[in-house]
């Protein structure tokens, strides 16, 4: 059996809240499980405040676990340089944040901060394809950017590092349903065409199943169940997943 | 002995007069006035009686002690005016520490100044002001900077950026910050104001070209001192905001 491009283990998280002038520490992930294999597509699917963010963060070492490991084609991240875990490991935010001034230097940034030499697949023009953004925008200012644009171009950059793992924290949650769906099949091209393994986040119930992949629903920090969402949908007798989609 | 205060006593009739305004302007400072008037007058004297018994001694180690205790009040002054700085009073002393040793010791060692506490003591109570503002400075800076551009500094870390790439532009934005007092002082000096060790031998008897010579020197070293403080007081502050791992710690 091949290693699994990603392996989640027994990932518990828990923060400190303040109340006041109280600390509280509450559960945010327990005992989170999963599996993805090298190219698979999987969606995260939860409410807000599930903790869906939170894991995607640990994936890409921007917090530490408080217990569990992630491994990466079998090695433990903790055990890899962190620049290295986040360049294998891409990360895609939910709010699109623009770096710089302007298209080409936002494109050319990631491959400064690896020292890597541009080519003719990390080129701004080629990357910008990739996205399906004209390649016009190159010398444009993008803070002047749709919102759809900029996520694109948050996309493009992420890219530019040739990610083994793309990890996506609602995408399209800032956007109009027609850009939303645009990004969707943006997202599954990426996939099927390069063979990219994916992670999308999204708190919508319709989206996970219009993206139609397996599926991981996580409710209160705890992975629920997995499988395709109809199937899900249709075997489950668990109240706060039928709460969730809907029907009690 | 309250013959050598008649000046000071006289000196309070302007007081008296800060305070009048005060209550006709209801400004409601009196009190604060006559507090600060008496605080003024016995820390003035009792530093006057320390240093005239440190003058009188002339040991090394209680000149390196005065300094030290003088340190420890600048930073923990600094790190009152910066308590959201996690470990302010340590970046601060260490900061103020290396700005003030490295331009006195620079200083004894070239031997633009002796030993003597006399010129020890004074310069190193104005490298320490100045340094214990731009450490304040520069923290409430790089604090602002780092809470503001948290999305941004952690998208650029998810890029694969270490902590000093990812917080470069916060650094710079706050050094200038630090900086910028003792630089603006520099471009008008001695035109708008005459600067306080220059006026001070000037009312002692020195002879305004001579005054001026040291104070050129003073300036300098401040600048230096300032320089260090500042840089030493923002990149150290960085391990409070980042973990080893490249991480941005919650403030
Ligand atoms: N920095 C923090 N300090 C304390 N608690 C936090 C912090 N960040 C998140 N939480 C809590 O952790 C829980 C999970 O947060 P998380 O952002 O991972 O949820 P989410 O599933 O991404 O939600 P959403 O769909 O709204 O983005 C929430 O209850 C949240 O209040
Ligand atoms: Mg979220």
């Amino acid at each position: 059996m091949p290693v699994p491009k990603l392996r989640i283990e027994n990932l518990s998280k828990t923060k400190v809240v303040r109340e006041g002038k109280k600390r509280r520490k509450i559960s945010v992930l327990r005992d989170i499980s999963l599996e993805i294999k090298s190219g698979e597509f999987i969606i995260i699917l939860g409410p807000s405040g599930a903790g869906k963010s939170t894991l995607l963060r640990l994936i890409n070492r921007l917090e530490e676990p408080s217990s569990g490991s992630i491994y990466l084609d079998g090695t433990n991240i903790s055990e890899l340089r962190t620049d290295r875990v986040r360049q294998r490991i891409g990360l895609v935010f939910q709010v699109p944040v623009i770096l710089t001034g302007s298209v080409r230097e936002e494109l050319s940034l990631p491959l400064e901060l690896h020292d890597i030499k541009v080519e003719s697949d990390n080129h701004p023009e080629e990357l910008l394809r990739m996205v399906s953004l004209d390649t016009g925008l190159a010398d444009r200012d993008p803070t002047q950017f749709s919102l759809g644009q900029k996520q694109r171009l948050a996309l493009a950059r992420s890219l530019a590092l040739k990610p083994e793992v793309l990890l996506l924290d609602e995408p399209t949650s800032a956007l109009d349903p027609a850009s939303s769906l645009a990004i969707e099949n943006l997202i599954l091209k990426l996939n099927r065409k390069m063979g990219l393994t994916i992670l999308f986040v999204t708190h919508n119930v319709e989206q996970a199943k219009r993206l139609g992949k397996d599926c991981a629903i996580i409710i209160d920090g705890g992975i629920i169940e997995t499988g395709k969402p109809e199937e899900i949908f249709e075997r489950t007798t668990n109240r706060a997943i039928l709460n969730y989609l809907g029907r009690s | 002995m309250l013959t050598g205060y008649y000046q000071v006593l006289m000196a309070l009739v302007l007081i008296a007069v800060a305070v009048v305004l005060s209550r006709w302007q209801r400004a409601r400072l009196e009190k604060d006035l006559l507090v600060g008037t008496v605080r003024a007058f016995v820390q003035l004297v009792a530093i006057g009686y320390a240093l005239e018994f440190i003058f009188d001694l002339n040991h090394p180690l209680l000149i390196l002690l005065t300094i030290v205790i003088m340190m420890t009040v600048g930073a923990y002054t600094a790190a009152g005016r910066v308590r959201e700085v996690p470990s302010a009073f340590g970046i601060a002393l260490l900061s103020i520490s290396l700005g003030t040793f490295f331009t006195i010791g620079l200083m004894l060692l070239t031997r633009i100044i002796s030993t003597d506490p006399k010129y020890v003591i004074p310069l190193a109570g104005m490298t320490i002001g100045n340094c214990m503002i731009a450490t304040t400075l520069g923290l409430e800076r790089i604090h602002a900077e780092i809470v503001g551009k948290k999305e941004k500094i952690e998208a650029i870390l998810a890029l694969g950026a270490s902590s000093r790439q990812a917080s470069l532009e916060s650094c710079c934005v706050s050094v200038r910050a630090a900086m910028t007092p003792i630089v603006n002082m520099m471009k008008v000096i001695g035109l708008v104001q005459l600067p306080g060790a220059m006026t001070g031998m000037i009312l002692a008897g020195a002879s305004p070209v001579e005054a001026v010579r040291i104070q050129i020197v003073v300036i300098y070293m401040l600048a230096s001192a300032v320089g260090i403080a500042s840089l030493s007081a923002t990149r150290l502050s960085l391990r409070s905001y980042f973990t080893k791992f490249h991480q941005l710690r919650e403030v």
